[in-house]
């Protein structure tokens, strides 16, 4: 699908709310969303030419959104791990963020990162598994585990529902 | 609880609410203003400076760009606008970025190596500085493209190729060898976000044949920028390999070997290729056009001798994904022509079933012979086949008639009504809680659910492992036992099989078998969780509900079968053999009526492995030997009722294991299918036993043979 984008801002007004929304679910943080959001616009601003001809601008904020988010997690966690060793605590996982907010958000919050941010990307943004592949850089059979994996932990849940 | 399909439904609806209701929540006026604020140093009242396209100039939006680069780059964060008209104009305070304008850096202390690139980058626009070798290229062949000093290239290495030549100038990417235009036909043509490379090396790009003829200028860097652009020309496309990536050229066979039949040409997201047999087919091939495959995957497998060749014919098969649920690359070149051509098969094939494919097709190159299809042996009834799929749930199943024409797969309600849990006299289902747990000593919640109801099946089984039930309705169940503070391993700890009839709920569920634990059998002891083994979970129950088969897995990646006669508690079976020495039963026992199981046991001489965990069975190595045995015959010369053999037919390497299926004809003799004798990346072969005839029916593409679905599940 070719998104018709007349110029930077226009753009950044369609996307923006999508993009720190998408970010919150997934991190479920909203000042760590804004941030990262900022970021990909800067992003995408840099690329501007390049990626508004030629690609579904929604898809390409939403995968570099996704690719922050891992490599802000994979920072955080490194300084809290060391941090924690210092202080001789356990370390908690990167699954164990509050999350509050609606069923969705809720529902995934005790997913492991990765998995959180792959189902979001596919029940949210629709993405196929080889474009979430292609997007975190990882192999499709990943994705497909983590998919599986994923479905099994929700599937037992009772808050699943209808909308 | 959900099947995937509806799971699948209700978490799309509710992840797309989530996100439109907290969309819907963001300020986007505020959020712009921040955006400002953050990267210009100062609020902003609108975002119009920043859109640098219809209201700034193109020396002003390259220079934009740039300094959004900077910020990545070197991580600059304080960044100042300079003011009036030029307020659009984005800049760091430092003199890196300042000679954007005018000047070289100049300041002190010396530029870090980042600054250098960076100063490198922002060069002021000019004529293409770059140089291209040759300077004249046909489409299809090579350009070396040598930028005139570092550049940051753009993400994976993507060329813009403008050509100059025409009126308003035509853009397109070279990506990967792959001519992108922003017309359509590159609009879902995705490549991941990332950070191309600051180098000022060499980078050889191919020109690809579908190129128009012209002058181009073609960039390593963002367009404008000078120094990572170079002029060249393009001239039309050489005959021979025009015609050779441009027509499709049809492979000796399809998948299965039956002959290919016309083309059709498809194209999506700027590819474009052809493909022979059905694309809902598992069977199809493809082959890629306008885009010449790289030929240092088929060259590394010369050179390494993974290649296929005969005569001038070369060919290899490569992985994409991870088979059978990723497509494979089957890379064929005839070394006089000097064309490489390349083809898609998969899902569904394992690496070696590819590298056969190829094979295959080099012999009928090389000799002009037709590829010999499938065989198609009558049987006495037709028979099922799963092959992957590269979606949920993985599988498909297809139906094949006796003749061993496929003649269609399972619908989706047929799958799901074989996937479904099972259900109890009165209509209500059993299931148990997901997550599977991890480890010992950890069962799953039980329930019974009636509609929207869903209560306890009973006090005393309220947790178990596995279940199945018998055609009478009675829960046969296997659970771990553990006192409570206890870990598997410790004394009192044990695995019980139960069983348990809902039709006297006051009766209490009936100890059928036990298994302490074994520490000799922990494989896994740390972070609270034990895996171990000696478990075993019901796999198959006879008819009559007497007999309960049991899968007992005595290594982590390895089990065995056994078979339990309810009517005779706190024992396992010793099923008689005609073997002399007598292995695991290696396949799911089958119980095919009229009394009759029939196992697949290795038939075999001892090997050197470790005595299993159960009595009696002795881990052999040998051939498979499938025997129907008549668990209520008195006459002991007329317990075995039929065996067969594959000459040569071990279990499955990797599990020590084998499939198996089987039925009870009309006549009252055995038709038996076993899979066997594969191992990791060699697919299993499948093979008919019935009297004394063997008639073989592995198919390229499937993983799996029975006469019911259900045996497939």
């Amino acid at each position: 699908m070719i998104v018709a984008v007349t110029g930077f801002e226009d753009c950044y007004r369609q996307h923006v709310a999508r993009l720190v929304a998408l970010g919150e679910t997934m991190a479920g943080d909203r000042e760590v969303a804004r941030d990262l959001a900022h970021e990909a616009f800067l992003r995408l601003h840099r690329h501007w030419e390049s990626v508004a001809g030629y690609q579904d601008v929604g898809a390409w904020l939403a995968r570099v959104m996704a690719n922050l988010l891992i490599d802000h997690h994979r920072s955080r966690d490194a300084q809290r791990r060391a941090v924690e060793r210092l202080a001789r605590r356990p370390v908690v996982g990167s699954a164990g963020i509050e999350m509050e907010g609606d069923g969705w958000m809720s529902l995934v919050a005790a997913l492991p990162l990765r998995q959180r941010v792959i189902v979001t990307l596919h029940y949210a943004e629709d993405l196929s598994v080889v474009d979430i592949a292609e997007a975190l850089e990882i192999s499709p059979g990943t994705v497909k585990s983590a998919l599986s994996k994923a479905r099994n932990a929700l599937r037992s849940r009772g808050d699943i529902t209808d909308a | 609880m959900p099947d995937d399909r509806s799971l699948d439904r209700r978490l799309a609806v509710m992840a797309r609410s989530s996100v439109d209701r907290v969309a819907a929540t963001v300020d986007v006026d505020a959020e712009g203003a921040e955006f400002l604020r953050r990267h210009q140093g100062e609020p902003s009242p609108t975002l119009v400076t920043l859109a640098g396209n219809d209201r700034v100039a193109p020396q002003r939006r390259w220079v934009i760009a740039s300094a959004a680069a900077a910020v990545l780059v070197v991580g600059l964060i304080a960044i100042s606008i300079r003011g009036g008209d030029d307020s659009a104009v984005i800049a760091p305070p430092d003199t890196t970025i300042s000679e954007a304008d005018t000047s070289p850096a100049t300041s002190s202390p010396p530029p870090t190596a980042a600054e250098t690139a960076l100063s490198t980058i922002v060069q002021p626009e000019g004529t293409t500085r770059a140089t291209a070798e040759p300077a004249t290229v046909a489409a299809g062949g090579m350009v070396t493209i040598t930028p005139d000093g570092v550049v940051e290239r753009r993400c994976l290495d993507i060329v813009t190729a403008t050509l100059l030549d025409t009126e308003p100038t035509m853009v397109a990417q070279i990506v990967g060898g792959r001519w992108v235009t922003p017309d359509g036909g590159g609009s879902d043509v995705t490549y991941p976000a990332c950070q191309g490379r600051i180098s000022n090396e060499p980078v050889s790009v191919e020109v690809p044949v579908v190129t128009p003829a012209g002058t181009y200028e073609m960039c390593l860097t963002e367009p404008g920028d000078a120094t990572g652009c170079a002029r060249l020309t393009v001239t039309g496309a050489d005959e021979r390999l025009s015609v050779c990536l441009t027509r499709p050229q049809a492979p000796p066979s399809l998948v299965d070997g039956s002959l290919p039949g016309p083309a059709t040409i498809e194209s999506s997201g700027g590819f474009r290729g052809a493909r022979w047999g059905d694309a809902d087919s598992p069977f199809a091939v493809y082959q890629v056009l306008d885009e010449a495959g790289d030929p240092s995957l088929l060259d590394g497998a010369l050179a390494d001798g993974r290649a296929i060749t005969i005569d001038n014919l070369q060919a290899v098969s490569i992985a994409v994904g991870d088979p059978p649920l990723g497509s494979i690359t089957i890379y064929l070149r005839d070394a006089l022509e000097g064309c490489l051509r390349t083809y898609s098969v998969g899902p569904g094939l394992l690496s070696d079933e590819a590298a056969g494919l190829a094979r295959q097709w080099v012999d009928a190159l090389a000799t002009g012979m037709a590829v010999t299809g499938p065989g198609h042996p009558t049987l006495v009834a037709g028979y099922v086949a799963r092959r992957y799929i590269d979606e949920p749930p993985f599988f498909a199943i297809d139906r094949f008639d006796a003749d061993g024409r496929a003649v269609g797969a399972l619908s989706g309600d047929e799958m799901e009504r074989l996937l479904a849990p099972p259900p109890l006299a009165d209509g209500s289902i059993l299931t148990l809680a997901e997550p599977q747990p991890d480890g010992r000593c950890r069962n799953r919640l039980l329930f019974r659910e009636d509609g929207a109801d869903s209560s306890a099946l009973a006090p005393g089984l309220t947790e178990v492992r596995s279940i199945g039930v018998t055609p009478a309705g009675v829960v046969v169940a296997t659970r771990d036992v553990c006192p409570s503070g206890s870990k598997w391993g410790d004394p009192g700890t044990r695995w019980e099989l139960v069983t348990f009839d809902p039709a006297s709920p006051g009766r209490a569920p009936q100890i059928v078998f036990t298994r302490d634990s074994d520490r000799e059998q922990i494989w896994f002891d740390g972070n609270g969780v034990v895996y171990a083994g000696g478990e075993m979970i019901v796999d198959d129950i006879s008819d009559d509900g007497r007999y309960v088969a049991l899968g007992d897995s005595y290594h982590i990646e390895k089990a065995k079968w056994q078979v339990i006669d309810l009517e005779r508690p706190g024992r396992l079976m010793t099923l008689v053999s005609t073997c002399s020495t007598q292995g695991d039963i290696v396949g799911p026992p089958r119980f095919v009526g009229a009394g009759i199981v029939v196992v697949a046991r290795l038939c075999a001489s001892l090997g050197a492995g470790a005595e299993s965990a159960a009595p009696g069975q002795p881990v052999g190595s040998g051939d498979i030997q499938v025997e129907a045995i008549d668990l209520n015959a008195t006459d002991p010369t007329a317990v075995i009722v039929w065996h067969g053999t594959v000459p040569g037919l071990g279990a499955d390497g990797y599990s020590s294991t084998a499939g198996l299926d089987a039925q009870l004809a009309a006549d009252g003799t055995v038709w038996a299918i076993l899979t066997a004798g594969g191992d990791v990346e060699k697919p299993s072969r499948t093979f008919v036993l019935h009297a004394g005839e063997v008639v073989e029916i592995t198919r390229r593409a499937y993983s799996g043979f029975a006469f019911d679905p259900a045996a497939l599940v």
